[in-house]
C-alpha cells in the first residue's frame, strides 16, 4: 500500500526520468486515472524550472544553498526586530550612579566639620597622621571617624591653668589678710590690707594729678 | 558596561574622597584670633588659652579702681570683673576706674606706679617660670618711703590676676587689680 510520499516521491522521480520502464508505466496509468497527479507532475516541473533558474543566476554569489532556508525565508513573516534591554538599563544605572555620586559630594561638603589646618596642633597632626588618614585609598568610614576625632579633639576645652597663687606677703607693721576669691570663671587671690587709720605724712589728694 | 563601570567608580571616590578636600582654607581658629585681639583691655577674664607671640613682653597691666558707696555703679571701662559681686567688693555700690598702667616685667628693673593716695606701688619680675608663667613681687610704699605692704609674691599665669585692696581713698577704698599679660 502506497502511501502518498510514497507517492510524491515516485512522482518527483518519474519526473526527473530516474524510474524504470516498468514503474514509469505505472505512474503514467496513475496519472490517466488521476487528473491531481497530473497537475501536480506540471508543477514539479514549474518548480524544477525556478529551481534551476535562480540556481543559475545566484550561483556566483552563493557557496552554499539551502532550499529549505529559502523557502521557510519565503513563506514566514519577516520577524519583529528585539531590542536587548541591557543597554538602555546600564544606561540608567550609569545615570543614578553619577547623581548618588554627586549627592553625596554636595552633602558631604556641607556636613563635614570645619577643620583648620592652622588649628590642628602637632600632637593632632600625629594622631591623624598614625591613622593614616591621608592616604585617599583609606575608607569612608576611617575617614570619618577620623575627621569626628579631629573635631572632637579641636571642641575640647583645653584644661585651665592653675590659678595664681600667693606665695608670700609681708605685712609688715600693718594687718592684714590673704584670701581666694572663687567666681565660675576664675580664682583670683586677694591681699586685703585696710589701713591703720594713721594718715600719711603727706596724704594729700593726688588723684586730680594723676 | 563601560558607562556603568564608569559610573560606579565616581560613585566610590565620591564615598571615599574626605569632605575637607571640598573645603576651601579657612582662617585661623575664631577662639585663638579673638584671645589675641582683646588681651583684657575690656574684659577681667581672658581665656587661659591665649598664646601670644614669643616675641611679645610680659606686663603687669595694673587697674586702679576707686571703691565707695556713692551709688554711681561700675565703671563700664573695668568690664568683666565678677570678683566686684562678691564680698568684701560687694560691700560697695560703686567702682570707678582712676587709673591704668601697664608696666613692663623685666628682671631687675623694678616698674613704679604712683597711686591716687600718694603711695607707690612696685612690681618687679622675679623668675619665668615657663612660656606662660611668671613668678613676680609687689610692694607698696608709702610717699616718706615706709612701708605700706613690704613684700608680696605671687606666681601667676598670663591672663590671670590678683588683687591688693582696702587702702582708704576718699571715703572708699583702692582696689588694685593686677594682671599678668604679654
Amino acid at each position: 500500500m502506497s502511501t502518498s510520499r510514497e507517492r510524491r516521491m515516485r512522482l518527483m522521480r518519474y519526473h526527473d526520468g530516474e524510474l524504470s520502464d516498468a514503474d514509469a508505466r505505472l505512474v503514467e496509468a496513475a496519472l490517466e486515472q488521476d487528473p491531481a497527479q497530473l497537475e501536480e507532475l506540471d508543477a514539479y516541473g514549474d518548480l524544477g524550472s525556478f529551481v534551476r533558474a535562480w540556481d543559475e543566476s545566484n550561483q556566483s554569489k552563493v557557496v552554499s544553498f539551502d532550499i529549505a532556508d529559502s523557502v521557510l525565508s519565503a513563506l514566514e513573516p519577516p520577524r519583529a526586530r528585539v531590542h536587548s534591554l541591557l543597554p538602555r538599563i546600564a544606561t540608567w544605572v550609569s545615570l543614578g550612579a553619577a547623581i548618588a555620586a554627586g549627592s553625596v559630594l554636595v552633602v558631604r561638603s556641607w556636613s563635614a566639620p570645619p577643620v583648620t589646618p592652622g588649628a590642628i596642633r602637632s600632637g593632632e597632626h600625629a594622631a591623624l597622621s598614625g591613622t593614616g588618614s591621608a592616604s585617599p585609598s583609606a575608607s569612608a568610614p576611617e575617614l570619618a571617624a577620623v575627621l569626628g576625632a579631629a573635631a572632637l579633639v579641636e571642641e575640647e576645652p583645653q584644661p585651665p591653668p592653675p590659678p595664681a597663687t600667693i606665695e608670700s606677703v609681708d605685712f609688715g607693721s600693718n594687718t592684714g589678710e590673704v584670701f581666694v576669691l572663687s567666681t565660675d570663671s576664675s580664682e583670683t587671690p586677694v591681699v586685703w590690707m585696710p589701713d591703720d587709720g594713721e594718715p600719711d605724712e603727706d596724704n594729700e589728694d593726688r588723684s586730680e594729678s594723676l | 558596561m563601560k558607562r556603568v563601570s564608569l559610573a560606579l567608580c565616581s560613585l566610590v571616590a565620591a564615598l571615599t574622597v574626605p569632605a575637607y578636600a571640598a573645603d576651601p582654607p579657612r582662617a585661623p581658629a575664631p577662639r585663638a584670633a579673638a584671645a589675641a585681639s582683646a588681651p583684657g583691655a575690656g574684659s577681667a577674664q581672658p581665656a587661659p588659652s591665649a598664646r601670644p607671640g614669643p616675641e611679645q613682653p610680659l606686663v603687669a597691666e595694673v587697674l586702679i579702681l576707686h571703691a565707695t558707696n556713692e551709688q554711681k555703679g561700675i565703671d563700664p571701662r573695668i568690664g568683666k570683673l565678677p570678683e566686684l559681686a562678691k564680698p568684701p567688693f560687694s560691700n560697695y555700690d560703686s567702682y570707678q576706674v582712676v587709673d591704668r598702667a601697664r608696666l613692663p616685667l623685666k628682671k631687675d628693673a623694678p616698674q613704679n606706679q604712683k597711686l591716687p593716695n600718694g603711695r607707690t606701688l612696685q612690681v618687679r619680675l622675679l623668675d619665668e617660670l615657663g612660656p606662660d608663667s611668671v613668678r613676680l613681687s609687689a610692694s607698696i610704699n608709702r610717699p616718706s618711703g615706709k612701708e605700706f605692704l613690704p613684700l608680696l609674691e605671687v606666681k601667676a599665669h598670663v591672663g590671670q590676676a590678683f588683687i591688693v585692696a582696702g587702702q582708704s581713698h576718699k571715703k572708699g577704698i583702692l582696689v588694685l587689680v593686677i594682671r599678668v599679660m604679654k
